[in-house]
C-alpha cells in the first residue's frame, strides 16, 4: 500500500459549472475548452502529500443534468467528501446549491465533509455571484468555501488539499475515539430521517468545516 | 493576429457582419480534402475555384475555404452561382498580385471575414483620402459588400432544409431543455472537426425531435447521437429522419429513469458473464454502470472514432438495442487483452477511457458486431410474462414519474407501476403486449423494451431471425 489514507470524493453541481475541468486540472494539470459533456460518471485519481502523509484521492465526476441523478446518486453513498461546484458567472448554478445539498444529504451522513467551490473566478467581468455572498452562504451551511479557476489553475490544488486535510483530521479523531458503529469508511449510516436542528448542530460543531477558508 | 489558415474561425466575423448564422454553420470551412467523401456527402459537390492568391505575404494569401453546395442546386440555380463567382472574383483578383498560387477555394464567410478586415483596416488609414491609398480599401470594401449580399442570396438558395437558427423551433420546446442543449452543444465536438462543422444541424435535429417527442425531453448524450447521424448522412433531412427513427427505437435509453439502460445493463451482464475481461473487471470492482452509460447514451461516439462509427452505424439502426449490445461486446472483446493487463481499479478505469484510441479497425468491428447480434437478440428476448391492463395514467415531471395526483409513482424503488408507465409511454402496438398481469414486472419491462425498441429482422443469409411475439 503506497498511501496512508484513501478518500473517495464526489464532484457535484449544475451542468456546465466546470466540474470536469476542475478535475482535469487537478489530476492532469491540464485545461481544454473542447471537453465533452460528462455522461453518467467519470473517474480520476491522484495521490498527493498532505501534512507529511500520502493521500490517495479517488474522485468521481458526475453528470450535472438532473435526469442523471438516478445514476450518480449511487456514487454519493460511500463518499468521504462532497465537492459542490457552481459557476460564479451563472447565478442559477449558485441558486441550486441548496438543492444539491438536499439531494446529497439523502445519501450521506450529515458529517460527511463538504466543500463549496465557486469556479471560473478568472472571468471576473462576468461574475454574477459575489465572493461575500457565497461565503455567507457557505457559513450558513457550515461548509468551507473557496473560489477556483480551472482555466488558470487558481486554488484548484488548494481546494483538494483543504478537503484532504479536513478528512485526515476527521479520520484521526475517529481513530482516536475508538468509537463503535460503522467503520471509518464513512457514508455507511445512510438515510436516517434527520432532525434538522440536530443536523445543523452537528455540522457546526465540527468547527473545521466552516473555518476552512 | 488574424490567420485563418484552414480553420473554421471565419464563422465569428460572419455573424458580426449580419450574415445568417445558417451560412456560417453550413460552410464551416473545413478543407474538403480532409473529409473522407463517404462520410460527408454534403460536401461532395463543392464548387472549387482556383484563384491567384491576393495579398501575397498577408495571411489571406494562405487562406483556403470553400464554396460548397449541393449539385442539384447548382444546376437549378446557375445564375446565382455564377454571379457569386463573379463578385468573388472581382473582390479578390483586382487587388491581388500573387507570387504564390495556392489552390484557393472561396466561401461566403471567407469573403465576409475578408470584408471585416478591410473595414477595420480602412478605419485607421481613413476612408478615401489620397487616391492611391484609398483606391484599394474602397474597391475592396465595395467588392466585399457585393459579395456579402450575393453570398447571402446564394446561401438562401442552398438552404433546401435550413440549418439556420429557427426560433420557431426554439419556441416549440421546453425552455429549460433548450438552455441545457445550448450549454451542451459547445461540449459536443471534443475537438472533432467533423462534428464542429455540424453543430447547427445537430441543434436543429434535436429541437425538431424534442418537439415531436416532448415526453422524452432533452438528455445529455443526445447531441453526440445526432452528431453521428449528421456526420453519417449527407442531407439534413436524411440525417434527421435516421436520427429520429433511431431515437424512437431506443428512446428508453434516455427517458427519465433510464429504463432501457437498465435492461441493457442486465443483458450486457448476461452476455459478458463468461468473458475473461468481464470477470477481471468484476474482480476489481469495476461495474458496468461505470462505463456502459457513456457507451450507450452517446451511441459509441465516446468509444469509437467517428469514421469507424459512421461505417457501422447502419448495423445499429438495423438491430437497435441488440446491435448496441453487440457492438459494446465487440469493442470490449477487442480491448480484452489490454484490460487483462491492468491490475488495479484505477488502471482498469483508465484503460476503459482509452478505448477510442485503441478501437478496432472498422471492418473488424463491423464483422464482430454482426456476429454477436443474434446472441444479443436471444438475451433480450427473455421468457415472456403475462400482461396486465393499464390502470393509471402516469406522467413525467422533471426527472420523476408521477401519477394523476402528482405522487411519485416509483417512490422508494416500488416498481409495481412500471408496466403502466412503460405502457403509457409506448405506442398502441406495444400496449397490447403489456396488458394483464401485475406480477412479472421485470418481464414486462423487458417486453416493453423489446416491443418498442426492438424489431430486428436479420435478413442476411442464413441467420434469419424472427422474434416470437
Amino acid at each position: 500500500r503506497d498511501y496512508d489514507h484513501l478518500f473517495k470524493l464526489v464532484l457535484i453541481g449544475d451542468s456546465g459549472a466546470g466540474k470536469s475541468c476542475l478535475l482535469l486540472r487537478f489530476a492532469d494539470d491540464a485545461f481544454t475548452e473542447s471537453y465533452i459533456t460528462t455522461i453518467g460518471v467519470d473517474f480520476r485519481f491522484k495521490t498527493i502529500p498532505v501534512d507529511k502523509k500520502t493521500i490517495k484521492l479517488q474522485i468521481w465526476d458526475t453528470a450535472g443534468q438532473e435526469r442523471f441523478r438516478t445514476i450518480t446518486s449511487a456514487y454519493y453513498r460511500g463518499a468521504d467528501g462532497i465537492i459542490l461546484v457552481y459557476d460564479i458567472c451563472d447565478r442559477e448554478s449558485f441558486a441550486h446549491v441548496d438543492e444539491w445539498l438536499n439531494e446529497v444529504n439523502r445519501y450521506v451522513n450529515e458529517s460527511t465533509c463538504k466543500i463549496l467551490i465557486g469556479n471560473k473566478c478568472d472571468m471576473e467581468s462576468e461574475r454574477q455571484v459575489s465572493t461575500e455572498e457565497a461565503k455567507k452562504k457557505a457559513d450558513d451551511l457550515g461548509i468551507a468555501y473557496i473560489e477556483c479557476s480551472a482555466k488558470e489553475a487558481t486554488n484548484v490544488e488548494q481546494a483538494f488539499q483543504m478537503m484532504s486535510a479536513e478528512l485526515i483530521e476527521k479520520r484521526q479523531k475517529q481513530g482516536a475515539g475508538g468509537r463503535s458503529g460503522p467503520s471509518a469508511g464513512g457514508g455507511v449510516g445512510l438515510l436516517q430521517p434527520k432532525n434538522r436542528e440536530a443536523g445543523k448542530g452537528s455540522c457546526g460543531g465540527l468547527g473545521s468545516c466552516g473555518g476552512g477558508d | 493576429m488574424w490567420q485563418p489558415s484552414q480553420g473554421s474561425a471565419f464563422a465569428v466575423s460572419v455573424s458580426s457582419l449580419g450574415l445568417p448564422t445558417a451560412v456560417a454553420h453550413r460552410y464551416s470551412s473545413i478543407p474538403y480534402s480532409q473529409h473522407p467523401p463517404q462520410l460527408v456527402p454534403t460536401y461532395a459537390s463543392n464548387i472549387t475555384q482556383q484563384q491567384p492568391a491576393p495579398f501575397a505575404g498577408s495571411s489571406i494569401g494562405h487562406m483556403r475555404s470553400t464554396v460548397s453546395g449541393q449539385s442539384s442546386i447548382q444546376q437549378t440555380q446557375p445564375s446565382t452561382a455564377t454571379s457569386s463567382n463573379i463578385v468573388i472574383r472581382a473582390g479578390l483578383s483586382n487587388t491581388g498580385r500573387s507570387q504564390q498560387r495556392p489552390r484557393l477555394r472561396l466561401s461566403v464567410e471567407a469573403v465576409a471575414a475578408f470584408a471585416s478586415k478591410c473595414i477595420s483596416g480602412s478605419r485607421g488609414g481613413g476612408f478615401g483620402t489620397a487616391k492611391s491609398e484609398a483606391k484599394s480599401p474602397n474597391s475592396l470594401f465595395k467588392a466585399a459588400a457585393h459579395s456579402l449580399t450575393a453570398g447571402r442570396r446564394f446561401g438562401q438558395c442552398l438552404d433546401e432544409s435550413p440549418t439556420r437558427r429557427l426560433y420557431v423551433q426554439d419556441r416549440a420546446v421546453d425552455q429549460e431543455a433548450v438552455h441545457q442543449l445550448d450549454v451542451d452543444l459547445p461540449r459536443t465536438a471534443g475537438g472533432e472537426p467533423l462534428i464542429l462543422a455540424c453543430i447547427g444541424r445537430i441543434r436543429s435535429m434535436i429541437l425538431q425531435h424534442l418537439a415531436e417527442d416532448p415526453e422524452l425531453g432533452y438528455c445529455q448524450g443526445m447531441t453526440l447521437v445526432a452528431a453521428a447521424f449528421a456526420a453519417a448522412a449527407g442531407r439534413q433531412s436524411e440525417a434527421y429522419s435516421r436520427f429520429s427513427a433511431f431515437m424512437k427505437r431506443v428512446r428508453g435509453l434516455w427517458m427519465p429513469g433510464f429504463p432501457l439502460l437498465e435492461v441493457a445493463t442486465a443483458a450486457f451482464e448476461a452476455l459478458a458473464q463468461q468473458r475473461p475481461w468481464y470477470q477481471h473487471l468484476r474482480r476489481y470492482e469495476v461495474s458496468p454502470g461505470m462505463f456502459l452509460p457513456q457507451a450507450l447514451l452517446t451511441m459509441f461516439v465516446s468509444w469509437l472514432p467517428l469514421s469507424t462509427l459512421t461505417r457501422s452505424i447502419g448495423l445499429l439502426e438495423h438491430a437497435g438495442l441488440a446491435g448496441m449490445l453487440a457492438m459494446t461486446l465487440a469493442v470490449l472483446d477487442h480491448a480484452g487483452p489490454h484490460l487483462l493487463k491492468q491490475l488495479t481499479f484505477e488502471d482498469l478505469l483508465d484503460e476503459l477511457k482509452l478505448l477510442k484510441s485503441k478501437a478496432p479497425q472498422p471492418e473488424v468491428l463491423e464483422q464482430a458486431t454482426q456476429q454477436l447480434i443474434p446472441q444479443a437478440v436471444t438475451v433480450l428476448v427473455l421468457p415472456s410474462a403475462p400482461v396486465r391492463a393499464r390502470s393509471q395514467i402516469l406522467k413525467r415531471k422533471g426527472s420523476r414519474v408521477v401519477d394523476e395526483n402528482g405522487q411519485d409513482a416509483f417512490a422508494e424503488g416500488n416498481l409495481s407501476a412500471a408496466p403502466d408507465w412503460l405502457a403509457s409511454e409506448s405506442s398502441a402496438a406495444a400496449l397490447s403486449w403489456v396488458e394483464a398481469d401485475t406480477a412479472a414486472v421485470g418481464g414486462a419491462v423487458l417486453r416493453w423494451a423489446f416491443g418498442e425498441c426492438e424489431a430486428p429482422l436479420l435478413d442476411n443469409d442464413a441467420d434469419t431471425l424472427e422474434i416470437a411475439v
